[in-house]
């Protein structure tokens, strides 16, 4: 595999960095009054110690906004925090969920393949997630690793691809999905999430399909 | 209980560096209670499947980073399995953008529990990523007590070289060690980590 110079992706730590991002599809209409967006804030002093401010502001304990959505328990984890309504997470219909962690972008799916044949579907996933990697390097990205579990008539493997190897290490399995994550540098958000859309994305199928 | 702590950038082998560990564990030393406890910061977890797939003990720490955003958790997280399972030995595998010698601090400070770091690197892509993310490396490898210079089977002698050479620049203290991906790890070395441990 050709290898590419990175110099030009130089990454610069920032002293203070802002994350927020959107757990909503664009299309959302749960109509409650909560703000539904997920706000890390990180101070880094730089002396290898940090101090993370964590806000997950989604519903409180009295939500009854109706929606659809998975509310999932979560614990805040700010050690200051006493708020109750900081420890649901919502979660929406989108395929690939952001998150972010110090400079990395964290691209998580999960999803159902068309195919039982559990060769076939690897084959099928790991030639995707090659195509998502050679994305990311294109975008101007590092990639850190993009690693999915995939499990199909109880057998099981975990694909592992950086810019330069691909490893597939099987073992016993028992369910039939495909999850796993993407984690990159120096790529936008809505790139990440359009990368693997269209790549790892294609060979999902929804229920009743 | 004794804690080791395997830290290293996103694919420098430290899951199969743990696999290779607790295998020659429990069938060469006869360790046979051995938890991993595994941190990933996705709120999907994708190497504990492995780890539970070869059947070993594993407890998880997801969509977080002990280091730093999970740190308070992490000091309960060890005193329940402890209380639970009792084991002689926590092998901890921290994320890829993790700083283990926060992790030290918190277990060691929190806990009273004295703990021993082995990072991984790979040698293979060390020139790139080192050159982008120094910071990160920097401060990963920081109070490591071995540095396992990973994958210079698949690397070139001058990558290996100039990863070898930054690393004893960055922890001088550190005893490191070239390794291969696919090869198994010296026993010698096992042995060493263990009984420092």
């Amino acid at each position: 595999m050709e290898e590419k110079d990175l110099h030009e992706h130089e990454h610069h730590h920032e002293h203070e960095h802002e994350h927020e991002h959107h757990h909503h599809d664009e299309e959302c209409e749960c109509g409650c009054e909560h703000e539904h967006e997920h706000e890390h804030h990180h101070e880094h002093d730089h002396e290898h110690h940090h101090d993370h401010d964590h806000e997950h502001h989604h519903h409180d304990d009295g939500c009854e906004c109706g929606c659809d959505h998975d509310h999932e328990e979560e614990e805040c984890h700010d050690p200051n925090c006493t708020d109750p309504s900081h420890h649901h997470h919502h979660h929406h219909d989108e395929l690939v969920e952001i998150s972010h962690h110090e400079s990395s972008v964290i691209g998580a799916m999960k999803g159902v393949m068309g195919t039982a044949d559990y060769d076939e579907a690897e084959k099928l996933l790991a030639a995707q997630m090659r195509e998502a990697g050679r994305l990311v390097t294109e975008a101007g990205g590092i990639i850190g690793h993009i690693k999915f579990v995939l499990t199909s008539a109880g057998r099981a493997g975990q694909i592992s691809v950086t810019d330069v190897e691909e490893n597939i290490r099987r073992f016993d399995g028992g369910t039939s999905t495909v999850e796993g994550v993407a984690i990159v540098f120096a790529v936008e958000d809505d790139k990440l999430r359009e990368i693997l859309e269209h790549t790892i994305g294609t060979l999902f199928v929804k229920e009743g399909e | 209980m004794k804690i080791l702590l395997v830290g290293g950038f996103l694919g420098s082998g430290k899951t199969s560096f743990i696999l290779k560990l607790a295998h020659h564990m429990i069938e060469d030393l006869g360790i046979a209670n051995i938890v991993i406890l595994e941190n990933e910061i996705g709120e999907i977890s994708v190497d504990d499947k492995v780890l539970k797939g070869s059947g070993y003990q594993v407890k998880g720490l997801f969509a977080g980073c002990v280091c730093c955003t999970l740190a308070g958790e992490l000091p309960s997280a060890v005193r329940q399995i402890e209380r639970e399972i009792n084991p002689d030995w926590i092998i901890m595998e921290a994320t890829g953008v993790a700083f283990p010698y926060n992790i030290k601090e918190n277990v060691e400070n929190a806990l009273g529990i004295s703990c021993k770091i082995v990072c991984l690197t790979d040698a293979q892509r060390w020139k790139r990523l080192f050159r982008a993310m120094d910071h990160l490396f920097r401060y990963q490898l920081m109070e490591a007590d071995v540095v396992l210079v990973n994958k210079i089977d698949v690397a070139d002698q001058e990558s290996i070289d100039q990863c070898l050479s930054d690393v004893k620049e960055l922890n001088p203290t550190a005893v490191v060690v070239p390794t291969c991906a696919n090869e198994s790890i010296p026993i010698e070395l096992i042995d060493r980590i263990m009984s420092e441990g």
